[in-house]
């Protein structure tokens, strides 16, 4: 089965997560559903890199990319102001991660000289990705630093995990990226709740309800999705029904 | 406080001392089945951990000034390290009973030659398992260790304190502490996980030969410092003259 490229994945991605942000900042809180797309576009860049036997596991690469997303929209909105402009906001996260992640990749390949194909176009991928997360994290939760490491380690979590967990060799984009999706919607689901309890109000606002409610939805159609596929990929070493017998 | 500009400096050079830090920590992800010397955890990731529990200990001692949260945040670090050496060490040696041993010194691959450990000057060859690369941490290898740790809890620390110098004119002093950590964090993981890119995985510290390629990892981390503190710089500058668009 043709594969879906990095290209592809990552404008729609880009395209996707900026239409989130906006939508976003203007109050419509629903829109975290775009931010689904930027979540597979860094767990396939994850896998891109990863699958070529990296000199560190695929958890440092999740972390990594994740630590330069979440700087830099940690870092804007310090001077951006993420809810009057939020368009201003977006297009400072996104030149900022693209900078750092294109740099660190260059120099993966250039100075450490490793020979991994197409490695400065994921970090740079991962690096936009996760922080067009952040940042739509960001403005659902409101400036409450203490949940910045909260933010930082489920997106981490979220981007690092699919790959780790259907790596081996019956591996392919399609299982992994459901994963990604099925991953993508329980983080937003926990945003939503996050939100919900942050808020402070006696009555759950009703933006953070549709958040939840919509999550919730589309986990439990990712996760149907996924074990269907999980089941047609193990066929070949189902259980025949007899014990292993004693050579 | 310092001044934004030798904050910026601060961060760059903080940035540098996490990278080459992780060559002097000895880790293997093997070693979890005892068949490599090293913690038993991939090099950026332990590295990692020792930053931020370099980060913590800073947080404490933020308002004694510069020296006081370098050296707590050194020694924080340091201290979690030497505990995970012990306790792995107990661990291996009476669970399993597998003596700690240099695989490197052993074969007689290590950066100094000969095959005793060169502190304790005890014999390495022979107590390697066959077909292991050694396991737990030997003395000259906890003590590779250590200085490494001293050094990421020092550069975590430096980075800590050059963003909360920049962003407390901004934000008030609980937030620019919180926001503060998370940065030096992230400044902590972009340049930890490049030197794992040279040590593939594994590294025995200084004794490793791979501590011949620490220049690759000293220009990485600087580029990519560099980067990180013009843009914290440029930011927080437009924040404290009070450009909010």
């Amino acid at each position: 089965m043709k594969e879906i490229s990095i290209h592809t994945l990552f404008g729609a991605a880009l395209l996707s997560g900026i239409a989130g942000i906006i939508l976003i900042g203007h109050g419509i809180s629903i829109g975290i559903v775009f931010l689904w797309l930027p979540f597979l576009s860094a767990a396939n860049s994850v896998r891109g890199m990863a699958k070529y036997g990296l000199g560190t596991g695929n958890a440092s690469i999740g972390y990594w990319g994740a630590a330069v997303g979440a700087t830099s929209a940690f870092v804007a909105s310090l001077s951006v102001s993420c809810r009057s402009t939020p368009f201003l906001y977006v297009a400072a996260v996104v030149a900022i991660s693209l900078v750092i992640g294109l740099a660190t990749g260059v120099l993966a390949d250039k100075v450490i000289r490793m020979k991994i194909p197409r490695i400065e176009l994921n970090s740079a991928v991962i690096a936009v990705s996760t922080a067009l997360i952040t940042a739509g994290s960001l403005l659902i939760l409101g400036s409450n630093y203490g949940l910045y490491p909260f933010i930082y380690i489920i997106i981490t979590l979220a981007v690092l995990h699919p790959y780790n967990a259907s790596t081996g060799a019956g591996e392919n984009q399609k299982r992994t990226l459901t994963l990604a999706l099925v991953e993508a919607c329980m983080t937003t689901l926990v945003i939503g709740i996050v939100a919900m309890l942050a808020s402070g109000s006696a009555m759950p606002i009703s933006d953070d309800v549709a958040i939840v409610v919509v999550s919730a939805c589309g986990l439990v159609i990712a996760v149907v999705a996924w074990y269907r596929l999980v089941k047609s990929d193990t066929y070949e070493i189902k259980w025949t029904g007899y014990s292993p017998a004693e050579h | 406080m310092v001044d934004p500009l030798t904050a910026t400096i601060m961060i760059i050079a903080g940035g540098v001392l996490v990278g080459v830090c992780v060559h002097f920590i000895p880790a293997s992800a093997t070693g979890a089945m005892a068949a490599a010397t090293g913690i038993a955890t991939g090099p950026s990731m332990l590295s990692a951990g020792a930053g931020l529990a370099g980060i913590y200990a800073a947080a404490y001692s933020i308002d004694s000034g510069l020296a006081p949260v370098i050296v707590s945040g050194a020694v924080g670090s340091a201290l979690m390290l030497l505990i995970t050496i012990l306790c792995g060490n107990i661990m291996l040696a009476f669970g399993i009973g597998a003596p700690p041993v240099s695989g490197q010194t052993a074969s007689g691959k290590s950066t100094f030659s000969g095959t005793k450990d060169i502190i304790t000057g005890f014999e390495q060859e022979g107590y390697a398992s066959p077909g292991t690369d050694g396991h737990g941490m030997p003395f000259q290898t906890a003590v590779s260790g250590t200085i490494g740790a001293l050094m990421g809890g020092a550069g975590g620390a430096l980075v800590f304190y050059a963003v909360y110098s920049m962003t407390l004119p901004e934000i008030a002093t609980e937030n620019a502490v919180t926001l503060a950590g998370i940065v030096a964090a992230g400044v902590f993981l972009i340049n930890s996980v490049l030197p794992a890119y040279v040590l593939v995985g594994k590294t025995e510290g200084v004794f490793d030969m791979k501590i011949r390629s620490i220049h690759r990892t000293f220009i990485s981390c600087l580029v990519t410092s560099s980067i990180v503190a013009c843009v914290i710089y440029a930011v927080c500058e437009l924040a404290v003259s009070g450009v909010m668009v």
